[in-house]
């Protein structure tokens, strides 16, 4: 690779308050270009959730980082003091959750929760109204949406109002943690499509964590498989025909085919 | 056996959620219900087992009106829960779950119900020592394997589950989807799987019924659903099962 | 702020744990442990400060305060102890019955929850308490009467939501009866939330109590009941003003004690711990 990578995990490890030998996530690494999209699969309780939080710097208290590093263009989350933290996250990483529902506050309107992200981008309401007008326009998501609540909206629109906050946020490398779980496979379909435009539009680096591998195959063209916190396998999307592969992925493979 | 519903419409908080439903469940078939989130497909079983109340005429078994009162009608049809975690008690054993299902069959005593429940998770593949162990230190798919024996434990003659795979990985969705074939072969109930992906359900449902907005637009058998499907919506779920095919 | 956050904290709970634990301890042993007889009068003594003999002083009537405070507590915390049980007593089997029938019982049960409610408490145990005559135990049963509503609402919404559970369905599906599914599955749930407001309940029914006491409603002399030595000590606050600290600051520790405990157990069982934004 010629480029510098935009994004590099190094060593990631998790364990347990007060448990070292076993850790949940046990020496991760992997690293992004500026527009690559990796997947990252594995069956439900590998890990791949607390590999997201961590990147993140929210790991809750039993859990604690014992080692790694997160560069983003050149700097480590984990040691940068609060402040600067805190403008990383949404320009710098954007990520979308399992539960769209919590991640929007319920007693604001969606143009209320919108608005407040135009003192993160630092520019006049006006131009963020439009933008939002032009975020909702790409994200498919009919104006009234703006005026409603986040219980008034299905779950794929949710989903979408975090796709155009992402969309005006402008982040550099997007996180999406199974973002389609407990949605119906035609409104997965929607939130995949429009999330796709999204990433073209802002051309940002994308970590696409599921379970799913029918749905990762289609987003990302690089695939990493996680088993019990470790990395087992890496390899692209052609690739995953072929029967030399890890034991976890012919797995998940099989299991693509039958269900 | 079959089980018939008539006519069935439903109103919850003002919205009518139901309009004129009317299937048939076979008891030797697996019948798939199929439709959008919000649909009214888990409602629809709800009101089957009698967690609403619907108009009394609307389900009959044989043919004869079958008045569901919720807690009385478990031995007829099960439902099972949509998320494997919640629908088990935190506070009982896998063991203890699957017992406290057969405590109200006649004939049957403490130590012969422990020795019927361990069997049945053994069939469900549980081993010994996860028998003892409570919902939260285990699996969403070995939970989904405990509620499995315990609707089965209550012996029902059918078995509605409400999308038993949304929660689990593709590995585990696959081996419960075997263990379900098991399980027909040496119980003989009644199935109806509730979805809304086709992916999963078409290669096990002989039956697929189509609910939209409250409405079934459709119900035929599998392959007719699959092949000439009448409606868009019907075309647009049939060709998400026959792309990965 | 910080003093709030102090509250939730384990050293909170620790504090808690110790204080009660103390005011235990002096209950069960107060008696045997106190250096004098609490009731033995010693007029030429009387309204004496702090000695080696009497270590917080006599009252006006040669009283020993430490004795007298010591042996109060089992009085004072056992009545406490007492006014809550009989509430429970009361109000989980309506709040139960009414959330697990459900229809024309549940309106029946808690419209007549809402009567009593309406009623302003302290005004209430009052008219109950002239009703049966001063003594400590008709301040029991007046508070006791009046304080139960509030309760039975809050079992019934915790019952309600308890009952609303998957895995309690689950069970009713297969045919468990009422009282099984109370004891095995709603019980379970609601007890823990319960303990906890009872032990944050305990501080304010001490309080009423000692409240009661110092009118002179509750406790009667020569009783060695907190609330009481107040009362008793009131006319004599500009000569010896240690004779109202000393039971006022007692109440008021083991008003703490109760509520760090409650908090502190409040925030062990809740387990969501924030995001760390």
């Amino acid at each position: 690779m010629v480029d510098s990578p935009l994004f590099k995990l190094d060593h990631l490890t998790i364990c347990q308050q007060g448990n070292d030998h076993k850790p949940i996530i046990d020496d991760v690494s992997f690293s992004l270009t500026q527009g690559q999209r990796l997947g990252l699969i594995g069956r439900s309780g590998c890990g791949k959730s607390v590999t997201s939080h961590a990147i993140m710097d929210i790991l809750r208290p039993p859990l604690i980082r014992k080692q790694g590093q997160a560069v983003l263009q050149g700097q480590d989350i984990f040691t940068l003091p609060d402040m600067e933290k805190r403008r990383i996250r949404g320009q710098g990483i954007f990520c979308i959750f399992q539960s769209p529902g919590s991640a929007l506050h319920p007693a604001l309107t969606i143009q209320q929760q919108m608005m407040e992200l135009s003192t993160v981008i630092e520019q006049s309401p006006t131009t963020v109204t439009n933008a939002i007008e032009y975020a909702f326009d790409r994200m498919q998501l009919p104006l009234r949406c703006l005026t409603q609540y986040p219980h008034h909206l299905s779950g794929g629109m949710k989903q979408r109002v975090l796709m155009a906050m992402a969309l005006l946020l402008k982040p550099r490398f997007l996180i999406a943690d199974e973002p389609t779980t407990g949605l119906d496979v035609l409104t997965e379909r929607d939130v995949i499509d429009t999330m796709e435009i999204m990433l073209e539009e802002t051309q940002a680096a994308c970590l696409f964590i599921s379970h799913d591998i029918r749905i990762v195959k289609r987003v990302c063209p690089d695939l990493l498989v996680m088993q019990d916190g470790k990395i087992v396998d890496r390899c692209t999307r052609d690739e995953l025909t072929y029967r030399d592969r890890a034991e976890t992925t012919r797995e998940i493979i099989d299991a693509m085919k039958v269900a | 056996m079959s089980f018939q519903v008539n006519n069935l419409s439903l109103s919850l908080g003002g919205d009518k959620i139901l309009h004129d439903i009317s299937f048939t469940l076979e008891r030797g078939q697996v019948t798939g219900l199929l439709g959008r989130s919000g649909c009214g497909k888990s409602t629809l079983a709800k009101a089957m087992v009698g967690i609403h109340r619907v108009d009394q005429s609307c389900l009959k078994i044989d043919g004869m009106i079958f008045q569901p009162k919720f807690g009385q009608t478990g031995h007829k049809i099960q439902y099972m829960w949509q998320d494997p975690h919640m629908a088990l008690s935190p506070f009982l054993s896998a063991v203890r779950c699957v017992e406290e299902a057969m405590e109200t069959q006649e004939g049957t005593t403490k130590t012969l119900r422990h020795e019927k429940a361990q069997d049945l998770l053994h069939q469900v593949g549980l081993t010994p020592s996860l028998m003892q162990k409570r919902p939260h230190a285990l699996s969403g798919g070995q939970c989904q394997r405990i509620a499995l024996a315990r609707a089965i434990a209550a012996q029902p003659e059918f078995l509605i589950l409400d999308e038993p795979f949304s929660a689990l990985d593709l590995v585990t969705q696959k081996n419960i989807i075997s263990l379900l074939g098991n399980l027909r072969q040496l119980y003989d109930f009644g199935l109806m799987i509730i979805s809304h992906d086709l992916r999963t359900l078409w290669r096990l449902a002989d039956k697929l019924i189509l609910i939209d907005q409250g409405h079934i637009i459709e119900d035929r058998p599998t392959s007719d659903f699959l092949h000439t499907p009448r409606h868009d919506l019907t075309k647009t779920f049939a060709s998400f099962a026959l792309a990965d095919a | 702020m910080k003093l709030l956050s102090l509250r939730a904290t384990p050293l909170g709970l620790n504090t808690g744990i110790i204080l009660i634990g103390c005011l235990l301890l002096i209950a069960f042993f107060g008696e045997n442990l106190a250096p004098h007889d609490p009731n033995k009068m010693d007029l030429v003594r009387r309204l004496e400060g702090m000695s080696w003999t009497y270590p917080l002083g006599t009252d006006h009537l040669g009283r020993d305060v430490l004795s007298r405070l010591m042996s109060g507590t089992l009085l004072s915390l056992g009545s406490a102890v007492m006014t809550a049980v009989t509430i429970l007593f009361i109000a989980l089997p309506i709040g139960l019955i009414s959330a697990m029938l459900g229809g024309w019982v549940n309106h029946l049960l808690m419209r007549i929850t809402d009567i009593f409610l309406a009623f302003p408490m302290i005004i209430f145990s009052l008219v109950i308490i002239g009703f049966l005559g001063a003594s400590l135990n008709s301040a029991i049963i007046g508070v006791a009467l009046a304080w139960w509503p509030s309760l039975a609402r809050l079992v019934h919404t915790l019952t309600t939501d308890a009952l609303s559970k998957d895995f309690v369905l689950a069970s009713r599906q297969c045919g468990i009866g009422p009282v099984k599914l109370v004891i095995r599955h709603i019980l379970p749930q609601i007890l823990p939330p319960l303990f906890v407001v009872m032990s944050l309940e305990m501080a304010s029914i001490l309080l009423v109590l000692s409240s009661l006491s110092f009118l002179g409603i509750g406790a009667q002399p020569p009783e060695a009941e907190w609330g009481a030595m107040l009362n008793e000590a009131r006319p004599f606050f500009t000569e010896r003003p240690g004779l109202l600290l000393a039971p006022g600051l007692l109440i008021s520790l083991a008003v703490m004690g109760f509520n760090l405990l409650g908090e502190g157990i409040r925030h062990k069982l809740d387990n969501r711990s924030p995001f760390r934004w």
